[in-house]
């Protein structure tokens, strides 16, 4: 189901009406079932595959805790490797066969055949958060959960399950057990938080993909002006289209009084790529950091061995989030940038310490980057780009596309969105009536201004 | 949601603005039919552009009883454009014509062997692009058998009827149908509609409006990535593919009993009002010229009239349109049926 959709608004306010309607020892079950369907309005038949994770990860958690010694481990490894596989069959599978099967010399009779079938959604999110559980559990800071409802909901908790936040168990599983008073604030808040979302995906992102998607899917027939933009726009595109699930996320959940983790903290005014990184995805960043660079040794070992583990926690971050050499390639480009970082970080400052410049410079090659993301092949990428330093033809050919008024408008949103990040927070308003006309008149917004396709969130298909 | 409940309730919209005599009770009229999606036009009712919302003249009733039967009767297999339209005694060598919807399965046709029975395959120009009569005949002929056969198996499982209902794909857009396609949100769906095209110059991605401004068209006979488009090339092959299908189709219908087979193919809106926009394809004249089906043929005839022959808010013909092509084909029947 999509957020972005009257059937979303229909469920969340009979989901959120019943949960407070419920006697507490009701309401797992009640958001279980919620979030199962909210998750099999997809495909309903993916529901099994995280049915079978659950199990295998709940009988882990039990068995682990009961542990110790190698068994302790062989059950950790057991169950990171029915995730892993799972994940590795399901997203992966294809392109490590097309790769193989290029690699391969003679006819095509002897390529390994591919399997045809949709990408369970959110695949990757809701694995990872599983393995964090079995991991948390492993290293003793979780106790095992025994309620198999509330574990399941863990796992499945509709409104973080396809696209996070990524959560912990430490800060999750306790919620899910704490007897929930229904709270002004916390449903002012919400609504807040969710009509904030909504004006990043229908106001913003889905506007901007109006140009962004026909120039990125033929870069041919388009000027290095109009890439430029296109790469531009994308940037905000992205980011108003994941950081508004992410809030739309954190406004359905706080309603039901869930506090989730924050996912985004203004990365576009991150003044170096390290900051950057400490403020977009944090769910994702904070989880490579604590089950991947960190057991590898982090920058503990030295320099050189800092760089190697901050490269391959990057190449397989670009991994996660996609079966392409586009992702894998994005993912080595800020590993390459986050490495430069650490390489010139004691001369840069001398160079620049003013931070207008920096935080130029950092937005511009974060925009760069994206364009390998965004693009529909590696080679695309590099098309691109080439077209774009090529400085020729700086003439703007896409008014067919979106006119002048329109990308003036995009741009006026954009100011419009840096600005509030800058200097709005919301805790800061303390008056819930002021929030919920605030959240009023950006429904509204939303309405006049939206673009209403049901364009799915681009997180959805990691 | 039961599927069943919401195409009553999406018929009796489209119906609503026809039928002088409401057929349902008054509560169920006004908490599910009152819309204004389809009186003021198709193309307004998907855009609501409010400049273009202009009520929809009715056609008129063809019923002038015959003087002398003449033993003959008419089958048209067409489209929307000849849907819905009391035509029964339209045509003086006709007793009376049997229209056949071609958009829904229709299985075999039963003909009257007592009468000589002719046959009229009508086309709107964006519908004729993609015919192809074995698809078709085999598609339809299954889908009928299949539709038949429906009620007695599988579809009677109270486990896959649940799945149907809770995990139908359009759930979103039936609520929409039942909340708020109504004559209270018009206001609303015009000012959005306004504010983006005034501001962006954007409409529904279905809709475009003329260069002139003067009249809005179905965006799929314009954009050059649709099949349907009037400017977009087609090659030799795409023609010969619909020739030999025409060919095959009368050949199968003369089989079957049909004394013979017409054509006639009725130009898309945009071809008429707008067809230098780009470069027009002439797809439908290409056809004309070159099938073995005696045709009649109505693009330069409704391209020279001074009388605007379409609704300027749907993609369908208005009552004059529909009057020059019945007056066309009566005088092409005239001349070609002894």
């Amino acid at each position: 189901m999509l957020f972005n959709s009257l059937l979303f608004i229909l469920f969340f306010i009979v989901t959120s009406c019943l949960y407070y309607f419920l006697p507490h020892r009701f309401r797992w079950f009640l958001l279980l079932i919620t979030s199962c369907y909210f998750y099999m309005y997809f495909k309903p038949v993916y529901v099994l595959i995280i049915f079978a994770t659950i199990i295998i990860d709940y009988c882990a958690g039990i068995l682990i805790e009961k542990s110790n010694g190698s068994k302790r481990r062989i059950l950790l490894i057991v169950s990171l490797a029915a995730n892993i596989g799972i994940l590795a069959f399901f997203k992966y599978f294809n392109f490590i066969a097309d790769n193989i099967n290029h690699l391969l010399p003679g006819n095509n009779a002897h390529n390994i055949p591919f399997v045809t079938f949709i990408l369970p959604i959110g695949l990757s999110f809701h694995t990872f958060q599983a393995m964090s559980y079995t991991i948390e559990v492993y290293r003793g800071n979780q106790k095992a959960e025994q309620h198999f409802g509330i574990y399941s909901l863990y796992v499945m908790f509709y409104p973080q399950m396809v696209a996070g936040p990524i959560e912990r168990p430490q800060h999750i599983l306790p919620q899910f057990h704490r007897i929930v008073q229904f709270s002004k604030t916390n449903l002012a808040t919400g609504l807040l938080l969710i009509s904030i979302g909504m004006i990043k995906k229908v106001v913003i992102a889905d506007r901007l993909a109006l140009y962004v998607d026909p120039v990125f899917n033929h870069p041919s027939i388009h000027s290095p002006l109009d890439l430029l933009i296109a790469a531009y726009l994308f940037a905000f595109q992205i980011y108003c289209d994941f950081s508004g699930y992410s809030d739309i996320a954190i406004g359905a959940a706080m309603v039901l009084g869930i506090e989730l983790m924050k996912n985004f903290n203004a990365p576009y005014l991150a003044l170096n790529i390290s900051d950057f990184w400490k403020k977009w995805h944090i769910s994702l960043s904070t989880w490579f950091r604590d089950y991947l660079y960190i057991p590898l040794g982090g920058n503990r070992h030295g320099f050189l061995k800092t760089c190697i583990n901050l490269f391959v926690v990057f190449l397989i971050s670009g991994l996660w989030h996609g079966a392409d050499w586009k992702y894998v390639l994005w993912g080595v480009i800020h590993g390459s940038f986050l490495i430069i970082y650490q390489l010139t970080k004691k001369i840069r400052v001398k160079i620049i310490d003013q931070k207008l410049p920096q935080w130029f410079f950092t937005f511009n090659i974060v925009a760069l980057a994206w364009i390998f993301f965004r693009a529909n092949h590696v080679n695309d990428g590099f098309y691109i780009l080439k077209k774009i330093f090529s400085f020729s033809g700086w003439d703007f050919k896409a008014a067919s596309v979106m006119n002048i008024n329109e990308i003036l408008y995009c741009i006026l949103m954009i100011i419009v969105l840096l600005v509030s990040e800058k200097y709005f927070q919301i805790g800061k308003i303390v008056s819930n009536h002021k929030k919920i006309l605030l959240a009023g008149g950006l429904v509204i917004i939303c309405y006049f201004l939206g673009i209403f396709n049901e364009a799915q969130f681009i997180y959805f298909q990691f | 949601m039961n599927q069943s409940f919401i195409n009553r309730i999406k018929q009796d919209k489209y119906f609503a603005h026809l039928n002088n005599k409401p057929t349902s009770n008054g509560i169920y009229r006004s908490l599910f039919v009152s819309s204004d999606r389809w009186q003021y036009g198709d193309l307004y009712g998907i855009s609501f552009l409010p400049k273009y919302k202009k009520k929809l003249e009715p056609f008129r009733t063809y019923t002038a009883e015959r003087k002398m039967a003449s033993n003959k009767a008419l089958y048209i297999i067409g489209d929307s454009f000849l849907a819905d339209k009391n035509i029964n005694h339209a045509f003086d060598k006709f007793d009376n014509v049997i229209f056949i919807d071609r958009r829904f399965p229709f299985g075999p046709i039963n003909l009257d062997r007592s009468k000589q029975n002719y046959l009229l395959l009508e086309f709107a120009e964006r519908n004729l692009v993609n015919y192809n009569f074995e698809r078709s005949k085999n598609s339809n002929s299954s889908a009928f058998i299949a539709s038949g056969t429906e009620n007695t198996s599988s579809s009677n499982r109270l486990i896959s009827r649940l799945f149907n209902i809770i995990f139908n794909k359009d759930l979103s857009r039936n609520i929409e149908l039942i909340i708020f396609d109504h004559k209270w949100t018009t206001p609303f769906k015009e000012t959005k509609a306004y504010l983006n095209y005034k501001l962006f110059n954007r409409t529904a991605n279905e809709v475009a409006v003329s260069r002139n401004g003067s009249r809005l068209f179905l965006n799929s006979t314009i954009d050059t990535t649709s099949q349907l488009s009037s400017f977009r090339p087609v090659n030799r092959l795409k023609i010969d593919t619909i020739l030999n299908s025409l060919s095959n189709a009368k050949k199968y219908y003369t089989s079957i009993g049909f004394k013979n087979t017409y054509l006639s193919i009725i130009p898309n809106p945009v071809s008429i009002f707008d067809g230098k926009r780009m470069p027009y394809n002439h797809l439908l004249n290409k056809i004309e010229e070159n099938t073995a089906l005696e045709n009649i043929k109505i693009y330069d005839l409704f391209k020279s009239s001074t009388k605007n022959t379409f609704y300027i808010s749907d993609s369908h013909w208005n009552p004059v349109g529909l009057d020059l092509w019945i007056k066309t084909s009566n005088q092409f029947f005239n001349a070609h049926i002894d």
